[in-house]
């Protein structure tokens, strides 16, 4: 068969224990189970961490160490010295360091291993501190029934504050997974949820969030100390391995303290990573994270003058295309009391409160609204093969507010595809810059591209990702330099350009920008314009006054399943090497070119859906044009 | 084949010789291989075709 990639996600769940400052800890081993190890090669490690501060006073945090181990294998530690001065508040951190060399040199060649990652502060106490793998590796196809995956299920957020008491988000958010995932003989390696937000803090009480399915007791986090007064940006990973599958859940959530930490949107997303017999299975679950374009500057003022952010997803699987649980994500930056109403497609809006009082933003606000029957608002689109268009809008309904980052966590069913389902639609992440130091210039990445082993290769969507810590208001770009004869000629191009995007205080804050207009988004052709995207470059990203780091999100198929093909006749030469220019019929737009031989040109094409028209100019006595076809 | 290119001399300048991709059909609406497009076709050849188009009819009315 062939040489594909993956990306699959481990997590280290958060810790229940509050931790000194320049104090080791490190988390239990967790089994890593990748069952592809046929000409396995690790591509991408990614290990993420992050705290939250456990300090009663403005400590500035001046070391983060993370560590990794595999095996019998000794830890791997890598300690960033770099002093973030405090601004006066609590806050949070969160890092990326690159392990893909220790992947290399110490997973070996079974079909799992354990995992310990460990993490130390200097000069600041921590809490609720966590971790996660983000593992992007190629497999050989042939011979290996069983795979593994990593799927997200978004829960959409509540419009309004949690209270002291547990209440459900919504109902019955939590899907039957049994029910939900159609791969065949299915094992669940980690089931957990990612709860992010802003805590909203308005008052110095410190404060715990609790969670819990059902009818349970709370499962409370470690405390959050608040004695400086800051809306923190907040992650838990809970991780749930002893959920019952084969039923729905109730998702409730409460705070300890409504003033405190109020966490008004609180987004939450169900990851499952599961083993499935890819022999016998005939229908698959298709996840795919993509970035969506959100205008810069602060969210539309109104329903009239709202914000919009639209993107195209192609989608090639075979069998019936049904759409799923699935969500848009939203980070932004707020200043004091805001709501932000979202809609997509034929959605009416759903109007979050995202602050509900005059905080101190540490970082960003998040906020996930589904696009499926499950929304509140009823399903805002439905899907089919070929090209679907996703409208996101959103504005504010009161004070100014930034949107800095959108994205659609996007699932859908389809059958197999007779390659296989490692051809359909699938994510991966690839390391481009790892987190570095606090300093006042820019961080340059060595020599990136990514490794996409198939010869045909449609990039759906192509993002650059970052995490950025900073402590003044924020400008962040990210750029990647161009060679000649690609887009402008040699020098930096933009990837992601966001100014004035935070407060003023030391915050986390999250970037996923598509960059598909950047770089060429298929293998058989790329426009001058574009630059070539597995030709390896150096990456910039623009960190002054924060720690940052980047990587590629690219979401990509090798369906190509279809030809555009025919005959050129009345040529005046042999009729080989004639250019044969291929186009779209309804924008014109040149998407690709193919050459004759004797008169005869075929392309493999990764669409039926999308007519086009070939064109032919031999000399200026000899020109034509096909009509308008569908590759079949 | 679906995409079939019938080469032509188009003329000078912009000038556009229709004609029926290799294997195809001229006739409008006939087949997806149709190779005519109206809007490729400049506004001064259309209107030299309605000139054409009324002495017909005024021969034709006074015959």
């Amino acid at each position: 068969m062939a040489l594909r990639t993956k990306t699959v996600e481990y997590p280290f769940p958060t810790n229940a224990a509050p931790l000194a400052a320049a104090t080791r800890l490190d988390f239990a081993a967790v089994t890593v189970y990748l069952p592809e190890n046929s000409s396995r090669t690790f591509r991408s490690v990614i290990v993420e961490v992050y705290a939250r501060d456990g300090a009663t006073t403005a400590t500035s945090m001046t070391s983060y160490l993370i560590g990794v181990k595999l095996g019998a294998a000794a830890f791997s530690d890598a300690t960033q010295t770099t002093t973030m001065t405090n601004t006066g508040e609590n806050q949070a951190w969160m890092f990326r360091r690159d392990v893909t060399s220790y992947f290399t040199s110490n997973y070996g060649s079974g079909t799992s291993q354990t995992c310990q990652v460990g993490i130390q502060f200097g000069a600041s106490a921590t809490s609720n501190q966590h971790a996660k793998l983000i593992i992007t590796y190629e497999w050989d196809d042939a011979s290996q029934d069983t795979r593994v995956k990593t799927v997200r299920i978004p829960l959409e957020s509540n419009t309004g504050a949690l209270t002291t008491s547990l209440v459900e988000r919504g109902t019955n958010q939590v899907p039957d997974l049994d029910a939900l995932l159609p791969e065949a003989s299915k094992t669940y390696r980690q089931v957990w949820f990612e709860v992010e937000g802003s805590e909203c803090t308005n008052g110095t009480t410190d404060s715990s969030l609790g969670l819990a399915l059902d009818a349970e007791a709370s499962d409370d986090d470690a405390v959050h100390e608040n004695a400086l007064n800051s809306a923190v940006y907040y992650r838990r990973l809970w991780v749930r391995n002893d959920m019952d599958t084969s039923v729905a859940h109730a998702f409730l959530a409460k705070t300890s303290n409504a003033t405190s930490a109020p966490y008004c949107s609180l987004a939450v997303t169900l990851c499952v990573t599961y083993e499935y017999d890819h022999s016998t299975t005939t229908s698959v679950m298709n996840s795919l994270v993509l970035a969506m374009p959100v205008p810069r500057g602060h969210a539309g003022p109104s329903s009239t003058n709202k914000s919009r952010a639209q993107r195209t997803v192609c989608i090639e699987e075979p069998g019936t295309i049904t759409l799923a649980q699935s969500a848009v994500r939203l980070y932004g930056n707020a200043f004091t009391t805001a709501n932000l109403s979202i809609l997509v497609g034929s959605q009416t809006a759903r109007t979050y409160t995202v602050y509900a009082g005059n905080y101190v933003g540490c970082g960003d606000y998040c906020v996930q609204h589904r696009v499926d029957s499950g929304s509140a608002q009823g399903a805002a689109l439905t899907l089919a093969r070929g090209e679907n268009t996703v409208t996101l809008d959103f504005y504010r309904a009161t004070n100014p507010l930034n949107v800095g980052a959108a994205y659609l966590i996007l699932n859908y069913t389809s059958d197999v595809h007779a390659d296989g389902d490692a051809v359909h639609n699938h994510t991966t992440w690839w390391s481009i810059l790892g987190s570095q130091t606090f300093s006042t210039t820019d961080d340059l990445s060595s020599a990136f591209a990514p490794n996409i082993p198939e010869t045909n290769w449609y990039a759906t969507g192509i993002g650059v990702e970052a995490i950025t810590v900073s402590n003044a208001p924020g400008s962040f770009a990210a750029q990647a330099v161009a060679a000649s004869g690609e887009a402008a000629g040699a020098g930096l191009a933009t990837l992601v350009a966001q100014v004035g995007y935070n407060d003023f205080e030391l915050g986390v804050s999250r970037f996923f920008e598509p960059c598909s207009d950047v770089f060429q988004q298929c293998s058989l052709y790329r426009p001058p314009e574009a630059m070539a995207l597995e030709t390896t470059r150096v990456y910039k990203a623009g960190s002054q006054f924060m720690v940052a780091n980047l990587a590629m999100v690219l979401t990509y198929h090798s369906i190509f399943d279809w030809a555009v093909a025919g005959d050129v006749t009345g040529y005046g030469g042999t009729g080989t090497g004639l250019t044969v220019d291929i186009h779209r019929a309804d924008t014109g737009v040149k998407v690709g070119e193919t050459t004759t031989t004797a008169g005869a040109f075929s392309t493999v094409w990764p669409d039926d859906t999308v007519e086009l028209y070939c064109v032919v100019r031999e000399d200026d006595t000899h020109v034509g044009r096909s009509g308008n076809e569908v590759p079949a | 084949m679906a995409f079939d290119v019938s080469l032509r001399d188009p003329g000078t300048g912009f000038d556009i010789a229709l004609a029926a991709a290799a294997g195809g059909d001229a006739t409008p609406g006939a087949s997806f291989s149709l190779p005519f497009n109206p809007l490729d076709v400049p506004a001064a050849d259309l209107d030299a075709i309605d000139d054409e188009l009324a002495a017909l009819l005024t021969t034709l009315v006074l015959a």
